[in-house]
């Protein structure tokens, strides 16, 4: 049988078991990267003074007097150089000092006139873009409303047209009905003469048929009459 | 000198690093804080010294770093040391009870682990979280295995001590 766990298993259980989200965040790391290229250069400079520190503790004790004498004696002879006094000659001071002012009033002038320039160049280009822009607005609405004009001209045309075609097709859709009808009428007309004809003509051949027919049984053969004549009746009047 | 691409040092061992970091702080804006800490003193032990195990290395500074911040917070007097539970993803568990107490649990020994000398905790996270070596983690501390193992000791015990004595004080209240 298992052992049950004590109360600290549990909780390393659990905490070896938490849930992690998937991680490093790509920003992260690249944010990372950079502080340490940042920390790499500023550790650097801070290695080479470190290495001149080490030099100067590295040198052997005359040296090192040698050294500092030396520097002494440079500052002194720096401060006797600053500190000492001269009468001022004014114009070998005005003809020292003029080509410098002058340059430097140069300068300053083309500084000016170079800022200046650019502000109205600037300000000169915003007016220019601003006039452009309500131009070519104005412009823009101009031919909006010429070309919404002319495409109602050319609608309004185009209906026309269709209207005046559709009339004419009806004109022409109606005489031709009234043209079918007027044939026909005719038609039938003709057709009921010519069917009175053929009766008129069948009753009248029809009468004669019939008389043929009474006369061809009332007809007695004479005894004279010759067996010859008999064979040809067409010869009988 | 030891020349070393921390970009590819970075991309390598950046996910080791979160994962231990936020194993022990448990939010995001902490973790990514012990992150480059992390990397910036890895930066300043290669120039002190060579490295040849850089897993480690990093391991060892992100625990360093990670206990250092808890216990930070643990000094805040307006944050605990659970903040993280706010931000803690839930797991698998089906149960809320046992989410609950394992959340608990967590909390409970992050906070045991503020209370403990850096060095204890530093041998115990290495050993129960990253599964390290004695061995390696001798190597990592500067210390002798047999120190590692003393020091391993005394972390569990005095874990387990707060550990129970924070149940027992919980119960009560209850």
């Amino acid at each position: 049988m298992d052992k049950p766990k004590d109360i600290l298993d549990k909780a390393i259980d659990a905490l070896a078991n938490t849930d992690v989200p998937p991680g490093p965040p790509p920003a992260l790391t690249e944010a990372t990267v950079s502080k340490l290229a940042e920390t790499a250069r500023s550790s650097q400079q801070e290695t080479r003074t470190i290495k001149i520190t080490k030099i100067i503790r590295r040198m052997s004790g005359p040296i090192k007097i040698a050294a500092a004498v030396l520097i002494f004696i440079a500052t002194g002879y720096a401060i006797g150089r600053l500190s000492a006094s001269k009468a001022p000659n004014i114009e070998q001071l005005q003809a020292a000092l003029e080509p410098a002012i002058r340059q430097n009033l140069l300068q300053e002038m083309k500084q000016y006139w170079q800022v200046s320039l650019t502000d109205s160049y600037a300000q000169l280009k915003d007016e220019l873009q601003q006039q452009y822009r309500r131009d070519l607005s104005d412009f823009a609405i101009q031919t909006l409303t010429a070309s919404s004009a002319v495409t109602n001209d050319r609608l309004q045309e185009l209906i026309d047209a269709i209207n005046a075609a559709q009339n004419q097709d009806r004109q022409w859709f109606t005489s031709a009905l009234s043209q079918i009808e007027h044939n026909r009428l005719q038609d039938k007309t003709q057709f009921a003469a010519g069917l009175e004809t053929l009766a008129l003509q069948t009753e009248d051949q029809l009468q004669r048929t019939k008389q043929d027919m009474v006369q061809l049984l009332s007809y007695t053969q004479p005894s004279s009459l010759n067996p010859k004549e008999l064979r040809n009746p067409s010869n009988t009047n | 000198m030891q020349v070393i691409d921390w970009q590819v040092v970075v991309k390598k061992y950046g996910p080791i690093v979160w994962n231990t970091a936020y194993r022990l702080l448990g939010n995001r804006a902490d973790t990514a804080d012990c992150f480059q800490e992390t990397f910036v003193c890895a930066l300043e032990v290669s120039r002190r010294q060579h490295v040849r195990h850089f897993p480690a290395l990093l391991i060892r500074l992100a625990t360093a770093r990670a206990i250092d911040r808890l216990r930070k917070r643990m000094r805040e007097p307006n944050i605990s040391a659970d903040t993280a539970v706010c931000t803690t993803i839930p797991g698998d568990n089906p149960e809320p009870y046992q989410q609950i107490q394992t959340q608990e649990l967590v909390v409970g020994l992050r906070e045991a682990l503020c209370q403990l000398p850096p060095q204890e905790a530093q041998v115990f996270c290495l050993r129960y979280l990253n599964n390290m070596s004695y061995r390696r983690i001798a190597k990592e501390l500067g210390i002798k295995n047999s120190t590692a193992g003393v020091l391993l000791h005394r972390a569990r015990t005095k874990l387990r001590e707060l550990l129970v004595k924070a149940a027992v004080i919980e119960e009560r209240q209850v």
